[in-house]
């Protein structure tokens, strides 16, 4: 599996925990990001001290799913979190920077 | 020292006094503002200076041209119709103008621009601190021992809905305070102009919260804390400029606020058509209970 990092949220934008879903509002474009439950806890341990394949593992064990969807899933959510710019990525490998 | 007349306009817990030296216009001001006039100690002043050099019509040809310009403490247009400058130390605002900005076929928002921000500005640049209550897009209702928040952007029918409100305090059909205190968060009527006359001061506890949309029929759903705090979030005024200039993060207040709310009060989407039959509808909560 390649490697993506530590994702890290941008201290910028104003997020709450509502009723178990994360509601992220990012600071300029008045734009509000509501996340389903797997993506909430993946942006609650995305604080730059947890790799992707850690972040992986706990999404496996929390929701008993197969360890290459939840490793799908953190990719495709960190992919879409880079674009949208609300979380950077700490020591992201070459190889790593290839598979996002 | 300013030599002209004043009236004092107060909401929330603020005070404004306007003074201006045109006689007639202070006299259209004492009426426009009338459920708003204290006597109490103002908080901070507007002193107007009026100029008679263009016409009504003059003077909205060149309102389509302007361009605002801002430069520290001062905010002027060019070509030259506004010219203020802010003095936080006397808590002042002088503002130079024309006359015929005021007359009605002109319908410039002047003076609700002015009184928002200096609501603001008396919090972050006079008393240095966070607002007592915050401004929300809003429709605000006080229907005997409830009170109800009708919110949404322009044009989703918050004016609509406080016209049809006869016999209901509305306190104002655009912008509302909304604080909390120790019982919970209450609403507090504004002197926003420019859409129905009837508005007052009142502060009231508020009851529920209903997001306006249009529709062919009404119908009422309960929202869900998720959905109550997005809808929120972005009926403030944006006041970000102000706040940040005094230290305060403004989006995290929203969001404090939206949090709380969303929590606290019910919340629901409300599907409505121009005619009385939506109080039904919300008055059935009262009935029927939390649905």
């Amino acid at each position: 599996m390649k490697t993506m990092g530590y994702p890290v949220r941008d201290e910028r934008v104003v997020w709450r925990d509502i009723a178990g879903e994360v509601v992220i509002a990012e600071r300029d474009n008045n734009t509000v990001h509501v996340l389903n439950p797997t993506a909430s806890l993946i942006w609650m341990l995305a604080d730059g001290t947890r790799h992707t394949e850690d972040i992986g593992t706990m999404l496996r064990d929390k929701y008993n799913v197969a360890p290459e969807q939840a490793s799908a899933d953190v990719s495709e959510f960190c992919r879409q979190l880079l674009q949208a710019g609300i979380i950077s990525m700490k020591n992201v490998s070459s190889e790593g920077q290839e598979a996002i | 020292m300013y030599g002209g007349e004043g009236i004092r306009i107060g909401f929330g817990t603020i005070c404004i006094e306007i003074q201006c030296s045109d006689r007639e216009l202070l006299e259209k001001w004492r009426t426009d503002y009338r459920p708003f006039l204290v006597s109490q100690q103002p908080d901070f002043h507007i002193e107007f200076t009026l100029g008679n050099r263009l016409t009504a019509s003059r003077i909205k040809s060149r309102l389509r041209t302007s361009y605002s310009y801002v430069e520290g403490d001062r905010f002027f247009t060019r070509p030259r119709l506004l010219e203020q400058h802010v003095d936080w130390k006397t808590a002042t605002l002088h503002v130079e103008t024309e006359k015929e900005l005021f007359a009605p076929d002109v319908d410039y928002k002047l003076m609700n621009s002015l009184i928002r921000g200096i609501y603001w500005g008396i919090y972050t640049r006079v008393k240095n601190m966070s607002p007592e209550a915050y401004l929300v897009h809003g429709c605000g209702i006080v229907d005997g021992s409830r009170c109800y928040l009708f919110t949404g952007p322009s044009g989703s029918g918050k004016t609509t809905v406080a016209g049809l409100s006869e016999g209901r305090k509305v306190l104002n059909d655009e912008a509302v305070l909304i604080g909390r205190n120790k019982t919970g968060f209450y609403l507090t009527g504004t002197p926003f102009t420019g859409g129905i006359p009837d508005r007052c001061s009142d502060t009231a506890p508020l009851s529920s919260v209903f997001f306006l949309r249009h529709s062919r029929e009404v119908t009422l759903r309960r929202l869900s804390e998720v959905e109550t705090y997005r809808g929120f979030l972005t009926q403030f005024f944006d006041t970000s400029p102000l706040h940040e200039a005094a230290g305060i993060d403004s989006l995290q207040e929203r969001a404090n606020i939206s949090a709380e709310v969303a929590r606290a009060v019910p919340s629901y989407e409300l599907g409505f058509l121009p005619s009385r039959s939506f109080w039904d509808a919300v008055e059935s909560i009262d009935t029927e209970g939390v649905r």
